[in-house]
C-alpha cells in the first residue's frame, strides 16, 4: 500500500495518506518511513508532524535505540524544516531539556514553521527549568501576532499554572471585574493573556453566573469586596431583553438605557472605577426582515437607537464598547454561532473572542494613558511603491496610474487621518533627505505633505536607533511608538532592539497596510480634545539633520543573527538579465554609474575582465542578485586592476556586504597576481551616499578631476578585514 | 489511525498537563480538570484540528474519550 506514497509530492502529499502509511508500517520501519515522508514534503506541515508524532508515541517507540541516529547532532531530520520539529518535539517528550532547547532556538533564530508554537513550546522548558520571567518573554511574543482561539488558550492555560509560580513583570497591574449573563471562563482566560502581551497583569473578578444586576445593585457584594479599578458590563442584544416587536418603542428604549444608567451611577458612586459597557449587537437572523428596521418598534430599529443613545449619554468614567461594529468587524454570520450557545451559553462564538478582547485592551490601555500617540513611517514601498532615490519622482507607484499606486494613496489618505486626529507622524527612511522629500514637495497625488510630519528622518543610520533619536526629540516615551515598515529585516531589528515599540505585520502587498493598522486598535482613545487635535502644531516641525551616533555592538549582533550567506560568481547567460537591470538603474549605491547594454556586458565577459555578481539570502529570505563589480586590467600592466563598475542595490544598504565585495576582489587580485587596485568615484546627483566610499574602504586618494575622484589600493600593505556578518556559499 | 494520540495532544494542551497519557477508559470523572468547560474547549480544538464540526447534541454526550472517538470517526472516515 505503501507505494502509492510515492506517486505523491512536496506538494500534493495528504497527512492522511502519510497517516494510512504510517499505520500500515512495521514498528521496525517506521523511522525509515518517517525519513522517506521527509524526503518528499521536506517543508513544515502541522498535520503531517502529528502524524509522526503520534505513531511513534502510539507504539512506544520514544526510547528505541532505532529513533537515536535520525536524533543525534548532524542527522538528516534535523536538516530538514518538518525533521527540526518533530527531533524537537522527540526530544521534549523524552525530556532532554538541554538539546531540546538548542533545537528550539535554532526553530525560532532561523524562522522555521508555525514561530508561535515554537515559542510557546520553548515557554514550557523554560517553566520546566524554572526560568519563569523568560517563560513569560517567550508567552509574550508567542502572542504578537496570532489571534486564533484555540491557540490563545491553550496560551492561557500554561500562563494562569506559571502565574502561581511568579507575577510576570509588568507595566501596571490591574483589578478587573467581568459582569456578563453569560458563560464568562472561555473570555476571561484569553483576556488575561491579552492584557498579559500589553504588559498590563489583571487580577480577575467574576460575577456568579446571570446576577450581574444583583451584584452591583447588593453594596455587599463580591464584586465591590474584590474594589476592581475596571468593570466591564458584557452586555449582548440578549439582556435588552426585547420582543420581535415593540408596541410601545420610547418606553422600551427609555427602560433599557435608564437601567444601565443606573448601574453605572450607582457603580462610580461606590468605586473610583472605569467602567467599560458593551452595547448591543444587531441579530442576524429576525422574522420581520427589513421591516425591523423600518417600521417603528421593529426590534433592530429599537436596538440602533438604545446603542444612539448609550453613546450619547455615558460620563467620562464610562466608554462604550461598539459591541455591534465589532461584531460586523467579525461577520455576523460566524459571530452568532447557535450549537455554543445552546452548548454552552457561550456568546458570541469562541472564533469572535479573539477580536472582543482586543477591543476590550485598546479601550483598557487608553483607560490607563498607555494608548500610542507616534506613527513612524518607512518610505519607499511604504507610502509609495518603488524606490525614489533609484526610480525618481516620475517612478514611483502613487495614485490612481496603477492599483498598487491607488492603494499607497488610500493609505497615506489613512495616516493622514490619524494625523488630524492627534497622533504624531515622523519619518524614518534609509534614503538621502533631498530625495526622500522629494514626492511629498512636488508629487502630484501625493496626500501627505512634509508639514504633516513632525519629524523627518532620512539618514542611512540604523532604525532603532534612528528611533530612539526621534523619542527623545519629542520627549516621549518610545513605548508610546508605532513603527511601519515594508522590510521585514527592519522590522525584525526593531522589534529586537527595542521591544516596547509596536510593529505591526504589514505583509508585502500594499493594500492591507491600512488594515494592518487599524486592526491593532493602537490609537484607541476614549476622549479627544482640542489639545489631541492641535498637538500636532505644538511640536513645531523639526526635520533632524544632525549626526547621530551608532550603537555598534547591538546593530553587529543583530547583522550577525541575520546568517547572511552569498552566493558570487562570475558573470553567465542566466544572470545577465537582472546584472543589465541593476546597471541600468542603480543610482544610490554605484561609484562611477557607467551604463551597460547586454550587448556591453556580453563584450566586457569576453575580452576577459574580471566580473562578479552577488546573491544575498539571509534568515528571512533571499534577497536575490543584488551586488555587481566589473574590473579590468590595463593594457601593458599587469600588476594593476582597475575597477570599472561596483554597484549595490539599496535593499541590502546596511549590511556591510561592500567589505564583502572588496574581499572577494582582493581574493581574485591575489589569484590573479595582481598588487593594486585602481577605483575611481564619479559624482551624480544620487550617488553622494558612497562619496567617501574608497577613503571608508582603506584606498589612497590620488587624483581629483573633471572625470572624477581616483584611488588606489596598494596590496602590498593592506590586509584584508575579513567579513564578519557574510559566510560565503554557492 | 492514531487518532487517540491525536487528542492525547489536545487533551494535554487544553488541560495543560504536558505528561497526561490518554487512554479509551478516560473519562470526566476519572480525569483532573475535565469540567464542563474543558470539555467544550476540546471539542473546539477537536473541530479545528480535523476541520469538522460535531453535531449539538453529540457535543451534548461527550463524557469520555471514547465517546469522542466514536462521534469522530463518522467525520474521518
Amino acid at each position: 500500500m505503501c507505494s502509492n506514497v510515492i506517486e505523491f509530492t512536496s506538494e500534493n502529499i495528504k497527512a492522511t495518506v502519510a497517516h494510512a502509511c504510517l499505520q500500515q508500517t512495521t514498528d521496525e520501519d517506521l523511522f525509515r518511513k518517517i525519513n522517506d515522508l521527509f524526503v518528499l514534503a521536506p517543508d513544515y506541515n502541522r498535520e503531517l508532524l502529528a502524524s509522526c508524532l503520534a505513531s511513534i508515541e502510539s507504539r512506544n517507540l520514544l526510547d528505541s535505540p532505532g529513533l537515536s541516529p535520525y536524533l543525534a547532532d548532524g542527522s538528516i531530520w534535523r536538516r530538514i524544516d518538518i525533521g527540526i520539529w518533530l527531533v524537537a518535539r522527540l526530544l521534549d517528550l523524552r525530556s532532554e531539556t538541554a538539546s531540546a532547547l538548542g533545537l528550539w532556538n535554532s526553530i525560532i533564530d532561523r524562522q522555521i514553521g508555525e514561530i508561535s508554537e515554537a515559542l510557546l513550546a520553548r515557554a514550557r522548558l523554560y517553566g520546566k527549568t524554572g526560568d519563569i520571567q523568560q517563560a513569560f518573554s517567550d508567552i509574550r511574543n508567542s502572542l504578537q501576532n496570532k489571534r486564533n482561539y484555540t491557540f490563545l488558550l491553550k496560551v492561557a492555560k500554561f500562563y494562569q499554572r506559571l502565574r502561581q509560580q511568579a507575577i510576570p513583570k509588568a507595566v501596571k497591574s490591574i483589578r478587573l471585574a467581568y459582569l456578563s449573563s453569560t458563560t464568562t471562563d472561555f473570555i476571561t482566560q484569553i483576556l488575561q493573556v491579552a492584557c498579559f502581551r500589553e504588559g498590563i497583569d489583571i487580577e480577575l473578578y467574576t460575577a456568579p453566573y446571570g446576577a450581574f444586576r444583583q451584584d452591583v445593585l447588593n453594596p455587599n457584594s463580591g464584586l465591590f469586596k474584590f474594589k476592581p479599578d475596571f468593570v466591564i458590563i458584557a452586555t449582548n442584544w440578549r439582556d435588552a431583553n426585547l420582543p420581535w416587536f415593540v408596541d410601545n418603542p420610547t418606553e422600551q428604549i427609555m427602560g433599557v438605557v435608564d437601567e444601565f444608567n443606573n448601574l453605572w451611577k450607582i457603580l462610580l458612586q461606590r468605586l473610583p472605577c472605569r467602567v467599560i459597557q458593551y452595547n448591543f449587537d444587531l441579530p442576524d437572523l429576525d422574522p420581520y426582515g427589513h421591516l425591523s428596521l423600518s417600521m417603528d418598534g421593529g426590534r433592530l430599529q429599537i436596538l440602533r437607537q438604545i446603542n444612539q443613545r448609550l453613546a450619547e449619554i455615558t460620563p467620562p468614567s464610562v466608554a462604550v464598547l461598539d459591541l455591534d461594529h465589532v461584531s460586523a468587524k467579525f461577520g455576523k454570520k460566524a459571530w452568532f454561532d447557535a450549537p455554543y450557545w445552546h452548548i454552552a451559553k457561550q456568546y458570541p462564538a469562541h472564533e469572535a473572542l479573539p477580536i472582543l478582547v482586543d477591543h476590550n485592551v485598546a479601550l483598557i490601555r487608553a483607560g490607563l494613558g498607555l494608548n500610542k500617540k507616534v506613527l513612524v513611517l518607512d518610505l519607499d514601498n511604504t507610502l509609495w511603491g518603488g524606490v525614489i532615490g533609484e526610480d525618481g519622482l516620475d517612478g514611483i507607484k502613487l495614485g490612481s496610474s496603477s492599483p498598487e499606486g491607488e492603494s499607497f494613496k488610500t493609505f497615506q489618505h489613512y495616516v493622514l487621518g490619524l494625523k488630524e486626529r492627534g497622533v504624531l507622524l515622523a519619518v524614518c527612511s534609509k534614503n538621502n533627505e533631498s530625495d526622500a522629500k522629494l514626492p511629498f514637495q512636488m508629487h502630484d497625488e501625493t496626500v501627505l505633505h512634509l508639514d504633516d510630519f513632525v519629524i523627518f528622518i532620512a539618514n542611512w543610520i540604523d532604525k532603532p536607533t534612528n528611533l530612539r533619536q526621534i523619542a527623545a526629540k519629542l520627549n516621549l516615551g518610545i513605548d508610546s511608538f508605532v513603527f511601519l515598515d515594508d522590510n521585514p529585516v527592519e522590522r525584525a531589528l526593531v522589534r529586537r532592539e527595542l521591544p516596547d515599540v509596536a510593529v505591526p505585520e504589514v505583509g508585502s502587498d500594499p493594500v492591507s497596510y491600512v488594515e494592518a493598522l487599524d486592526r491593532g486598535l493602537y490609537f484607541e482613545a476614549l476622549t479627544l480634545s482640542e489639545e489631541d487635535k492641535e498637538r500636532h502644531k505644538s511640536y513645531k516641525a523639526n526635520f533632524i539633520r544632525d549626526e547621530l551616533a551608532i550603537n555598534a555592538t547591538s546593530v553587529d549582533e543583530f547583522l550577525k543573527s541575520l546568517q547572511m550567506v552569498a552566493e558570487v560568481g562570475p558573470f553567465s547567460e542566466h544572470v545577465l538579465p537582472r546584472i543589465v537591470q541593476l546597471i541600468g538603474k542603480t543610482n544610490q549605491f554605484n561609484l562611477t554609474t557607467r551604463r551597460y547594454s547586454e550587448e556591453q556586458v556580453r563584450q566586457m565577459i569576453s575580452r576577459g575582465n574580471w566580473t562578479q555578481y552577488f546573491r544575498l539570502r539571509d534568515r528571512f529570505g533571499d534577497n536575490g542578485l543584488v551586488g555587481v563589480m566589473i574590473a579590468r586590467q590595463i593594457p601593458g600592466d599587469k600588476m594593476t586592476l582597475e575597477i570599472d563598475t561596483w554597484l549595490m542595490s539599496c535593499r541590502v544598504i546596511g549590511r556591510r556586504m561592500e567589505e564583502f565585495m572588496l574581499q572577494t576582489l582582493i581574493e581574485a587580485a591575489n589569484t590573479a597576481g595582481v598588487s593594486k587596485i585602481k577605483g575611481v568615484y564619479i559624482q551624480t546627483a544620487k550617488n553622494l551616499m558612497v562619496s567617501d566610499f574608497y577613503d571608508r574602504m582603506g584606498f589612497k586618494k590620488i587624483m581629483i578631476s573633471d572625470a572624477g575622484v581616483f584611488y588606489e589600493l596598494d596590496l602590498n600593505d593592506h590586509t584584508i578585514n575579513s567579513c564578519k556578518f557574510i559566510k560565503r556559499g554557492n | 489511525m492514531n487518532d487517540l494520540y491525536r487528542l492525547q495532544f489536545i487533551f494535554r494542551d487544553v488541560l495543560d498537563n504536558p505528561n497526561l497519557i490518554l487512554n479509551e477508559t478516560t473519562s470526566v470523572e476519572n480525569c483532573q480538570g475535565w469540567d464542563s468547560v474543558a470539555t467544550v474547549q476540546m471539542v473546539l480544538a477537536i473541530e479545528n484540528e480535523y476541520n469538522i464540526r460535531f453535531k449539538t447534541d453529540e457535543v451534548a454526550r461527550i463524557r469520555s474519550v471514547s465517546d469522542i472517538l466514536r462521534f469522530l470517526n463518522p467525520y474521518i472516515t
